[in-house]
């Protein structure tokens, strides 16, 4: 029995649609009830959905075997897990934004607010630029607006948000995607199984 | 270990039985002070897990250390001039904890062999860790590799260090596809290339594992690592112990300590590794014993007590209720004659709200009655 964690909402159901495909399909996923854990026996696997940022957590700490979560959580939090299959689905960017007349002061300390301390930090230090870090929660283009930062670091995925309210993509720091973890000890036990997993999942999406 | 042990938890159990695995083999027992010269540490932080060591200032005002690590230890206190130095360690060491950002008092049991370390010596130490995982779990695996390996590998595929070290990173995870795109970007060469992916993919049995790994060495580097896992391989298929082994070509570590064989143990129920330890010249050779050979394992009991803090038998066989009107000698005469018969037992004026199993027993004057709750 392979434990999948998945991420709740649109990225998660599309997940589960290729993993139905490639011969991991679960009844409970398919019915309206409250349940938490759906489990094919038949198949060989159960699955939970979970706030994609705890994929990597669940995973690592062994009560998923896999999971799917984007390489934003997984730069951010670095857990230690093994990194298996490249999705190439979900894809977005890591970027540096902020207002379309933005001119960075490099005598002062950049203000960045983000969700992603570490992503910016790790960024930041890569150029030698020094920051204050202002950690968000959520609605991160409104630091820029109110004045509450010169820049942000998010996720963009279309860019409307930031064109709606006067703010540019200034730097693309890497592309993002979702990727197929591993817990390692997992692997070790079942290996078989979950390169089984991995395989059919990389021919189904190069279809 | 007889039924008289049965009031230990099964961890301090666990850790007895390996000692008398490792003193079965002529380990000494190494033991080591709590504190160190943060100084010490600090010279060697890069061979620490974690960089948060614990200081404080002695009373001649030096800077001193709670120990992070026993092995740094071992080394440094060596006897160079011995042939071989085989020593086993039972300590708490004190390190950072990623989860909750606190420092936590770790217990680990782990051995060391400094000196001359040829091919069966090797198989000793590799024997001894799957003895040790199999006290834990009959079902334990060990995972071996060799850094000659990804080292050799690396060798032909560059020579700067950044990028050396994103390599390794890659190696850690498992992660090919980042691997080709990095590849990719520097115009690495395809061959090692995919030789890395192939090893990282982990599809084979052992035995093919070990014959893939030979066949795709691209220098003398590689396929001397592939020759001594093998060799290795062999010797453990004699006291069938192979079929705890897991040959894994691309896991690796740190190359400025370890050199030579990496283990990493697992147990089933626990989510990481148990076992970590391999051959790790480079570290003596850092501090001064060039020419030295150093080999060893650690068990980290942290990670496993959820699965050992239990045992067997909770409270006493028998309880015996007393009060102020019990007869002081029948009392005496009660314990003493379940002291003769080697029953444990607990004296109490009240029973307790946790009786486990326990018989319980009553003194009422100059009589003992057994109590049904």
């Amino acid at each position: 029995m392979i434990s999948v964690a998945l991420p709740k909402g649109r990225l998660g159901n599309k997940v589960f649609d290729i993993f139905a495909k490639i011969g991991y399909d679960c009844d409970e996923m398919h019915s309206d009830s409250r349940q938490l854990v759906f489990t094919s026996e038949e198949n060989g696997i159960s699955y939970f959905l979970v706030k994609p940022s705890d994929v990597s957590i669940y995973v690592e700490h062994g009560a998923a075997d896999i999971g799917i979560v984007g390489k934003d959580i997984l730069l951010e939090y670095e857990p230690d897990v093994y990194e298996l299959l490249d999705l190439n689905i979900g894809k977005c960017r890591m970027c540096v934004a902020g207002k379309n007349d933005f001119i960075d002061n490099p005598d002062v300390a950049l203000r960045v607010a983000t969700k992603f301390v570490n992503i910016a930090k790790t960024y930041y230090k890569s150029i030698n630029r020094n920051i204050e870090i202002i950690k968000l929660n959520g609605s991160i283009e409104l630091a820029p607006i109110l004045d509450l930062s010169d820049v942000i670091v998010d996720i963009v995925e279309t860019g409307t948000t930031l064109k709606e309210n006067n703010l540019g993509v200034l730097t693309e720091i890497l592309p993002i995607s979702a990727r197929l973890i591993a817990n390692k000890a997992s692997y070790k036990f079942k290996t078989e199984e979950i390169n089984k997993i991995v395989t059919k999942f990389s021919e189904e999406l190069q279809k | 270990m007889s039924d008289n042990l049965s009031f230990l938890y099964n961890d301090e159990l666990t850790v007895l039985k390996l000692r008398k695995l490792y003193e079965d083999k002529g380990f000494k027992k190494f033991r080591m002070s709590k504190f160190e010269s943060y100084d010490f540490y600090a010279r060697n932080k890069d061979f620490l897990v974690g960089n948060r060591i614990i200081t404080f200032t002695d009373l001649n005002g030096k800077l001193m250390a709670l120990k992070p690590d026993v092995t740094l230890s071992i080394v440094k206190n060596a006897d160079d001039s011995a042939e071989r130095q085989k020593l086993y360690y039972t300590e708490n060491v004190y390190r950072e904890s990623k989860d909750i950002h606190e420092f936590k008092e770790i217990s680990q049991v782990g051995l060391e062999v400094i000196g001359n370390i040829d091919l069966f010596q090797t198989v000793e130490i590799i024997t001894l860790a799957i003895k040790s995982l199999l006290e834990l779990d009959e079902n334990a695996i060990l995972e071996i590799s060799h850094m000659g390996y990804t080292e050799g590998l690396l060798d032909c595929l560059t020579n700067d260090t950044h990028l050396r070290n994103e390599l390794h990173k890659l190696f850690k995870e498992k992660n090919a596809h980042d691997l080709i795109k990095l590849a990719d970007a520097h115009s690495l060469p395809k061959s090692p290339v995919t030789t890395a992916v192939d090893v990282m993919s982990c599809k084979s049995a052992n035995e093919d594992a070990i014959n893939n790994a030979l066949s795709n060495s691209l220098n003398s580097r590689m396929q001397d690592a592939v020759n001594e896992v093998n060799s290795i391989y062999n010797l453990l298929k004699i006291s069938g112990l192979e079929k705890h082994i897991r040959i894994d070509f691309s896991v690796t570590d740190d190359p400025s300590y370890y050199n030579g064989i990496l283990m990493h143990g697992y147990v089933h129920s626990i989510p990481r590794d148990v076992l970590s330890g391999g051959r790790y010249d480079m570290l003596l050779s850092k501090m001064g014993k060039e020419n030295t050979q150093a080999m060893g394992f650690a068990i980290y009991f942290d990670a496993l007590d959820r699965k050992l803090h239990i045992r067997n038998k909770n409270g006493t066989d028998v309880i015996v209720l007393y009060s102020d009107n019990s007869d002081i000698k029948t009392l005496a005469d009660f314990c003493n004659k379940l002291d003769s018969e080697n029953i444990s037992y607990t004296a109490v004026t009240q029973i307790p709200e946790i009786t486990y199993n326990s018989k319980i027993y009553s003194v009422e004057g100059t009589d003992v009655k057994e109590v049904t709750l």
